[in-house]
């Protein structure tokens, strides 16, 4: 059974559907990247998972709890990391996690073990005594992943971790969620930064306007999507007769754009019979430099799905 | 076992209050204000010699300290908590805490006794000059006591109402406007009589005021064990109410909210009977008792109706579906009063005859809360902010009672007052007849309110419509 389950979940604020008909699952050991441009409703379905909204209709469960019936289950399960969130004035860096710890029920004789250890994880460990105010934003950051990571939790909901981290803070919490991987948790992690999420997820979910375009492996998908490659295509002269040629394809290719000279074309054809587009531009006896198959990233898809919705 | 009663909200908010510099500045001006206090009124009363003892001196010098020191609680003690769970939303830490295992009272009984330490501290930073005053002599030690015992009945109540409010409102600033609106009215002192009481005997209180007249069948041992725990259960009732609406969503746990209202209502009712014990069945009774009824109806149940949503459906049975009191409609409204009433009707057949109030007095309420919830409605929905609707709300009733009040005074004319009585209850009606006059009063006003109500909101859907096919 999955550990997440969302079955038609819907949130709606007045007339806007925040989230509409989301049907989502989550296995354990899954890293789940959450993928969605600006108010597509990533953070409506994770507060919705972490209890901390009602759904309008539909259901969704965490280890098999329900998150409107069983809140205090869930909560046991999850760690939750907001994309906003503060932190207390006047309280030091081990206090703020004492706090925590103690909220969560850590016996007081376990409590210094396990803050140094969730600060040794999250690299803050000289850290310890500062004010939490004090610390950068990917310091506190950290300090809010370690915070998540207090009560051991089955499953991380975590919202944008990345955001407003400079490139290196960012391979950081990367590395950190490879570790945290490896722990065998189950994560679901947003972000509209893609290429990001790549290296750690195995599965996407991308979804805008509230409704979930696409979703599974990461693999199944790129093969599912690259029925259509991007063609890049250099030629002597004018790119002008070339365009024409493959415009005359249309069967075959979708969207032809020159940019700098080079000419880049989706081809939706049958796969490994690319060279049928070759023979077409030969034939005009277009002068053909290069021709080439570019790989497709998770960019590629998220541009494609998402382009798809607006149309 | 102790880790088990240990509270880290408790924890948390005490030690950030206590690092703050704020903190000591509240205490330290504190001070200078009870010391000042204190060598000024010394100065006075030597220069008049009206004092040819010590002694005498010492216990007037004695209850000016102590009720400078209470005033002070008074005013520092709602500021703790006011801001405690909104500066938790605003700073954004509260979701955090929400889904810790803490149970939701337990986040607010934490705040609320971080808040009560504070007070404690404050009383025993006062003692040095207490002591002081004790070393002169001729100061009760029973007496003193009763006194410190009442500072902190008041900053029980105080302190959880606090908490009450910034767990309803979403701002801080408007938890602190809330708080000291309704503690600056008499509103809040009027609402838990049987304390005001209890404060006003302990303080000499005015003739009429003093608890002895109203209560001779009662042992001074009787009234403080009514105030303590009329206080008490006031406030339990009241952190309640506030952890209830730490709700993600305050509409999920309307029903619970107004069942604890429903329970403070009966508090009342009980503190204003007790208040009326002894007195002759006059009118007097039935007017002080209408007014402390009327006011608690006001403090309660008019922030509920603001903070409703307006159903959609404007047909009369879809506003007394019960189903409406479970969302906290602003429809949803009369059927709550209306429960509340017949609560107040029932508790009223187990009341000695002569305490019994007459059915007009009911009609009368009944009315008068039909009108100020239809002028409610007529705020949510012409006023889109809840919070908004709420002030426009409470400032008309204030602001007509206010206007006719000063018109009678300088006229002398008595008509004035009664035209004050379009907002307010007041305190002037001599004949059973004057309610009488009153309630078709309030009944037509209401109707008016909900028909013009509804005859805008039509006229304005009729107009977007327009606006949107253009
Ligand atoms: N409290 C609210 N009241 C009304 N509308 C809201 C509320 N919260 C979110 N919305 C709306 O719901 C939609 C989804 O918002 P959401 O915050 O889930 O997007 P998101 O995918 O997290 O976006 P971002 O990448 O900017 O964080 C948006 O159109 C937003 O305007
Ligand atoms: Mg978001």
């Amino acid at each position: 059974m999955a550990i997440v389950e969302t079955h038609h979940l819907t949130k709606q604020y007045g007339q806007l559907v925040a989230v509409n008909n989301l049907n989502l699952r989550i296995e354990e050991g899954d890293i789940l990247g959450f993928i969605g441009p600006n108010g597509a409703g990533k953070t409506t379905t994770i507060r919705m998972l972490a209890t901390l909204l009602e759904p309008t209709s539909g259901t969704a469960t965490i280890a098999g709890h329900d998150v409107v019936k069983e809140p205090e289950a869930v909560r046991r399960i999850i760690g939750y990391m907001p994309d906003f969130f503060g932190v207390y004035d006047d309280v030091k860096v081990w206090e703020y996690l004492d706090f925590f710890a103690s909220a969560y029920r850590v016996p007081r004789s376990e409590r210094q073990q396990l803050i140094e250890d969730v600060l040794a994880l999250t690299d803050l460990s000289h850290k310890r005594d500062d004010y939490v105010e004090a610390l950068s934003r990917g310091m506190k950051q950290r300090l809010c992943l370690a915070k998540t990571l207090l009560h051991n939790p089955q499953v991380l909901l975590l919202d944008e971790p990345a955001a407003g981290l400079d490139p290196r803070a960012r391979i950081e919490i990367k590395e950190l969620l490879k570790e945290l991987r490896n722990m065998g948790k189950t994560i679901l992690i947003s972000s509209h930064i893609l290429p990001e999420l790549a290296d750690i997820c195995n599965k996407i979910a991308i979804i805008e306007r509230g409704e979930l375009l696409i979703s599974g492996e990461i693999g199944a998908i790129m093969r599912q999507l690259t029925g259509s490659h991007v063609l890049e295509i250099r030629v002597a002269d004018e790119p002008d007769t070339a365009v024409q040629v493959l415009q005359s394809q249309l069967g075959d290719i979708r969207e032809v754009r020159v940019e700098d000279g080079v000419i880049r074309a989706h081809y939706v054809g049958p796969p490994g019979e690319h060279y049928r587009v070759v023979w077409a531009l030969a034939e005009k006896r277009v002068k053909v430099l290069s021709f080439a198959e570019q790989p497709t990233n998770l960019e590629d898809i998220f541009m494609r799905v998402t382009q798809g919705a607006v149309q | 076992m102790l880790e088990r009663l240990e509270n880290p909200v408790f924890r948390q908010s005490s030690r950030q209050r206590m690092r703050g510099g704020k903190t000591y500045g509240c205490l330290i001006a504190y001070l200078l204000v009870l010391g000042l206090v204190v060598v000024i009124s010394y100065e006075q009363f030597v220069s008049a010699r009206v004092f040819p003892t010590t002694t005498g001196l010492a216990q007037v010098l004695f209850d000016t300290l102590v009720t400078t020191q209470w005033f002070l609680v008074a005013i520092i003690t709602p500021a703790l908590t006011a801001t405690a769970i909104t500066m938790e939303r605003e700073q954004r830490t509260f979701d955090l805490l929400l889904l810790t295992p803490l149970s939701r009272f337990a986040i607010v009984w934490g705040k609320f006794l971080s808040a009560m330490a504070f007070v404690v501290v404050m009383v025993v930073c006062g003692t040095p000059l207490v002591a002081l005053l004790f070393w002169m002599g001729g100061i009760d030690l029973w007496a003193a006591l009763e006194r410190y015992a009442l500072i902190l009945l008041s900053g029980v109540l105080l302190a959880s109402f606090g908490l009450t409010m910034s767990a309803i409102c979403s701002t801080s600033t408007l938890s602190i406007l809330l708080t000291y609106g309704a503690f600056v009215s008499n509103y809040f002192v009027i609402l838990l009589a049987g304390v005001a009481m209890v404060v006003a005997r302990a303080f000499g209180g005015g003739a009429g005021l003093s608890l002895t007249a109203l209560l001779p069948s009662w042992s001074a041992w009787q009234v403080w064990a009514f105030g303590i725990g009329a206080t008490l259960l006031a406030t339990w009732l009241q952190l309640q109410i506030a952890a209830n609406y730490l709700l993600p969503d305050p509409r999920q746990g309307a029903w619970k909210t107004r069942l604890l209202t429903g329970a403070l209502f009966l508090l009342a009712l009980t503190a204003a009977v007790s208040l009326g014990r002894g007195a002759a069945a006059s009118t007097a009774n039935i007017r002080q008792y209408m007014v402390i009824v009327c006011t608690m109806f006001l403090v309660w149940t008019v922030p509920m109706l603001a903070t409703g949503v307006p159903l959609q459906g404007r047909r009369w049975i879809e506003w007394l579906h019960p189903r409406s009191l479970q969302v906290g409609s602003v429809q949803s409204v009369p059927l709550f009063v209306a429960l509340l009433l017949l609560m107040g009707i029932v508790a009223d057949q187990f009341l000695p005859a002569p305490l019994r109030s007459s059915p007009l007095a009911w009609a009368y309420a009944a009315a008068y809360l039909w009108w100020v919830w239809a002028l409610g409605y007529f705020y949510s929905f012409r006023i889109r902010n809840r919070w908004g609707a709420l002030f426009a709300l409470i400032g008309t009733l204030y602001f007509f009672a206010q206007v006719f009040a000063n018109l009678a005074n300088a006229f002398d004319r008595r008509v004035w007052f009664y035209l004050a009585g379009v907002t307010a209850p007041v305190e002037l009606f001599d004949q059973p007849s004057d309610f009488a006059v009153w309630v078709p009063v309030y009944l037509i006003l209401g109707l008016l309110s909900v028909w013009s109500t509804n005859l805008l909101e039509r006229r304005r859907e009729r107009r977007l419509q327009q606006g949107s096919t253009r």
